[in-house]
């Protein structure tokens, strides 16, 4: 056994027989024992606030034999959503528990997933019966996902109902990422200009979490920059993309690689111009 | 008799007892005697940093932060790094821990993140507030986090959504240079300048003999030191293939990308920055001593410590060390990593510039939730990372400072990491068969035994057809993954529907942002790829980074209205 095992070993077994260890909180909930990863105690937590006919504690007892690894049981999670779909059908914990049955079916283990048809009908039950729900704009955006992610993909469709998604929802919090998928399904379909809308859209429609408003955009930065740069040829709109990536991201490693585009644009303009004034002066002459 | 009888039979018991109570009482009068007289507060730091250098810091720093706080004293735990490990799980699960402890060794990443759950305090609501020991300094306005080089992007963890730890250093790689030798050897006071100087002084070195009539070897090397030279010399000339496989446009090549372009036809082993990269590690390992690889880090710093060896590349961890080994004898020396100049014959054309270095802060400390003095506890590690405490900590120990606006003790200038520049793009290996024959090759091309063509004739056909499988395996991976993600994902819900007002607001942020990311968009960019492998070759296709028809077309356009 190496010494990596060996360490391992130790810590696990220390862990395992660290229930309710020294230096836990005492007023523990369950989910802060499932966070934790103490997915035993979770369940005793749970189990036992949902004696009291809590539906939140029933959901997240479902969760922990969902999710918990190893010693998963999907059957009884299954059944326990169902309890909750029946128990509480118009609380938050049951439009999340729709949502949970349908990705059991598309993150079943690979060899074993069902036809696609099948998961697509599943996300599509969380839509009809929760339209206006999180959960339900959630599945709807899988939906689309799931569609664009296969071989044979039937973009243009995927493009109508997530525009109709983004006309009918200006206020839905799942935009930014609703034009991410866009964004996608434009460059399937091979229109640049529409796929540079739709970045341009996503980042405009991110939103900004008020405890840490400092956020990553580098990775949008990059892809607007490159598609403005290759794909569309505003070459004003990837100047500014790009020195803005530089001044706010200034450590990153791909600033070398920014500054090497801009000075491939310069290069560009200025040979595109040496070829037009070679050209005036011919026909001039 | 009787008596005889008991002596005998708890004699065993009574002799274990004797030594713990000898143990317990020498622990306690030791602990005290090291407590100055007027200390009402002791905060203990645990650590596995046993070099020279870092005890006598944290005392030194200790001594100076009783001048502004003298009820505080520090006493420092200083574990070897084998038993670290087991040592920081035993101290936390028995809630007998150092109030601030090092972390970051001898447990794996997933028990790790339940003791920083279980274990220690977030320091999120800290981390974004000034320092107060900045105080004075042009950073003394700026949040904790941001006065750090890196941002301090190692401290937080993503799982958690909570920053827990505090880096004190940075670290960097370069080669260290026996400056006697080289003159003795050479003639030279200076190292060489670039790359071709270097194979030249290696050349010479390499010419000359000691007393007992051995050679002298240019590069002291082992199989620990040779990915340095390739990360740091080599692998840079590959990057050129992010123009032609960086087919999600991220600005990196990732191993399933570059498969997809070999795979396709777009690029190949012959492409010259790869064939470039090979051949400079040629030119290196030629100044190697006879059987490197089967050497270890220990034989290889020997070497150069008996100065047998001109040459030796490391971190700023070995630095204290290394000199502390020369000590008397010769002195050490620190040079930059010789680059091809743009008129190099064989790299001159392919290297597009310096390697890129990440800023990234490590040597980092958490504060424990069983500590009697969290508030102390944080105060001390403000302290030490406050601008003038951090470069304080690390001009003694002879470490990189991790804060903005510090200065580096003058023989780590040579590493100050260099933030432009380029960075490897040439990921070959997929998973288990082709990693292993990748190392069987690669083994044999550092000692000389075959060249990178009969490297590439062996591997390309395995790669091509073993990667079909591997890649799949890949994909299926990615789907065993969802469910650690959906898993994580789920508490985060949970957390954010049962929180209230700003705290809401901003966990259901994180959620829907993480849940995109992580699960939403998860597969778009494998399915990019299926899609490319599905079509089959296809090596006129344009690159990720090249104009298109269209493109150039409207800017012809744009250039042509305007003056």
């Amino acid at each position: 056994m190496g010494s990596m095992q060996v360490r391992w070993w130790f810590a696990s077994v220390l862990i395992m027989f660290s229930d309710g260890v020294a230096a836990t909180p005492p007023s523990m909930s369950g989910w802060d024992y499932y966070r934790l990863g103490d997915f035993s105690m979770a369940a005793r937590m749970f189990e036992r606030e949902a004696a009291r006919g809590d539906a939140g504690a029933l959901y997240g007892l479902a969760a922990t034999w969902h999710w918990r690894r190893p010693g998963e049981d999907l059957e009884k999670a299954r059944q326990l959503y169902e309890q909750v779909l029946a128990q509480a059908p118009e609380s938050d914990w049951a439009a999340w528990s729709a949502l949970a049955l349908a990705r059991m079916k598309a993150t079943m283990p690979p060899g074993k997933e069902p036809p696609v048809t099948e998961i697509l009908a599943a996300y599509q039950r969380v839509v009809d019966r929760y339209p206006w729900h999180n959960a339900g704009e959630e599945a709807f955006l899988f939906i689309q996902a799931t569609r664009l992610s296969q071989v044979e993909t039937d973009a243009a469709a995927v493009v109508q109902e997530l525009e109709r998604f983004l006309k009918e929802r200006p206020q839905s919090k799942y935009r930014s990422t609703a034009f991410g998928l866009l964004a996608y399904a434009n460059e399937i379909l091979g229109r640049p200009e529409q796929q540079l809308a739709a970045l341009l859209a996503q980042l405009e429609a991110l939103e900004t979490d008020p405890l840490n408003p400092t956020r990553d955009v580098s990775g949008l930065y990059w892809q607007i920059a490159a598609v403005a740069c290759f794909e569309v040829g505003d070459l004003r709109l990837a100047r500014e993309i790009y020195q803005k990536f530089i001044h706010e991201y200034p450590t990153d490693s791909r600033v070398f690689f920014a500054k090497q585009q801009l000075k491939r644009i310069d290069e560009l303009e200025a040979r595109l111009r040496r070829e037009r004034l070679t050209a005036q002066r011919s026909t001039q002459e | 008799m009787k008596v005889v009888e008991v002596i005998r039979k708890y004699f065993a018991v009574g002799v274990v007892m004797l030594v713990y109570a000898w143990a317990a009482v020498a622990i306690v009068t030791y602990r005290r005697e090291e407590l100055p007289a007027e200390a009402k507060i002791v905060l203990r730091l645990g650590h596995w940093q046993l070099e020279p250098g870092v005890r006598q810091a944290f005392t030194r720093m200790a001594a100076e932060y009783r001048k502004i706080r003298p009820e505080v004293a520090i006493i420092q735990d200083a574990i070897p790094e084998s038993v670290y490990g087991q040592w920081m799980t035993t101290q936390l699960m028995g809630g007998t821990a150092p109030d601030i402890i090092e972390v970051g060794l001898g447990v794996p990443y997933n028990v790790l993140l339940g003791f920083h759950a279980r274990y220690f305090l977030p320091l999120t609501t800290y981390v974004n507030q000034p320092n107060p020991y900045n105080a004075g300094t042009p950073l003394a306005d700026t949040i904790w986090r941001l006065t750090y080089k890196d941002g301090m992007r190692n401290s937080y963890i993503e799982e958690l959504q909570e920053y827990m730890l505090v880096p004190l250093a940075q670290f960097g790689i370069r080669i260290f240079y026996n400056r006697d030798l080289l003159r003795r050897l050479t003639g030279r006071t200076e190292p060489p300048q670039n790359y071709r100087e270097f194979l030249a002084v290696c050349e010479q070195i390499k010419r000359q003999r000691d007393e007992q009539g051995r050679p002298y070897l240019p590069i002291a090397a082992s199989q620990y030191h040779v990915t340095m030279w390739e990360d740091f010399m080599a692998n840079p000339l590959t990057f050129a293939a992010v123009r032609f496989v960086d087919f999600d446009r991220d600005g990196a090549v990732g191993n399933v990308e570059l498969f997809a372009g070999m795979k396709t036809g777009r690029i190949d082993f012959d492409f010259p920055p790869f064939a470039a990269r090979f051949e400079m590690i040629r030119q290196l390992t030629s100044h190697f001593q006879e059987g490197f690889t089967g050497l270890g880090r220990d034989e290889a710093v020997f070497l150069f410590a008996q100065q047998r060896a001109v040459f030796i590349t490391t971190g700023t961890w070995d630095a204290s060390s290394l000199v502390e080994q020369a000590r008397g004898v010769f002195e050490v020396g620190v040079m930059n990593f010789p680059l091809p100049t743009s008129d190099d014959p064989d790299f001159g054309a392919i290297l597009e510039g310096p390697r890129y270095e990440r800023p990234s802060a490590t040597f980092t400390f958490a504060i424990t939730r069983t500590t009697k003095h969290p508030d102390v506890a944080l105060d001390f590690l403000r302290f030490l990372s406050s601008q003038r405490g951090n470069e304080q900590l690390n001009h003694i120990i002879g470490w990189i400072p991790a804060i903005k606006n510090t200065t580096l003790p003058p023989m780590l200038e040579a590493f100050a990491p260099n933030l432009q520049g380029v960075y490897p793009a040439m990921p070959i290996t997929l998973g288990g068969e082709t990693i292993i024959r990748w190392q069987q090759l690669t083994s044999l091309f550092h000692v000389h035994q075959i060249t990178y063509p009969e490297l590439v004739a062996r591997f390309r056909p395995f790669y091509l057809e073993q990667g079909v499988r591997e890649f799949a395996e890949i994909v299926r991976n990615r789907q065993r993954g969802v469910a650690r993600d959906e898993q994580f994902l789920a508490g985060l819900r949970a957390r954010w529907l049962r929180a209230e007002g700003v705290e809401a607001e901003s966990l259901g942020v994180r959620y829907r942002q993480l849940t995109a990311g992580r699960l939403i968009l998860r597969d778009l960019g494998m399915a990019r790829l299926q899609r490319m492998l599905a079509q089959g070759p296809s090596p006129q296709s344009r690159a990720p980074y090249e104009w298109s028809e269209a493109a150039l077309a409207k800017i012809r356009s744009h250039v042509e209205t305007t003056p």
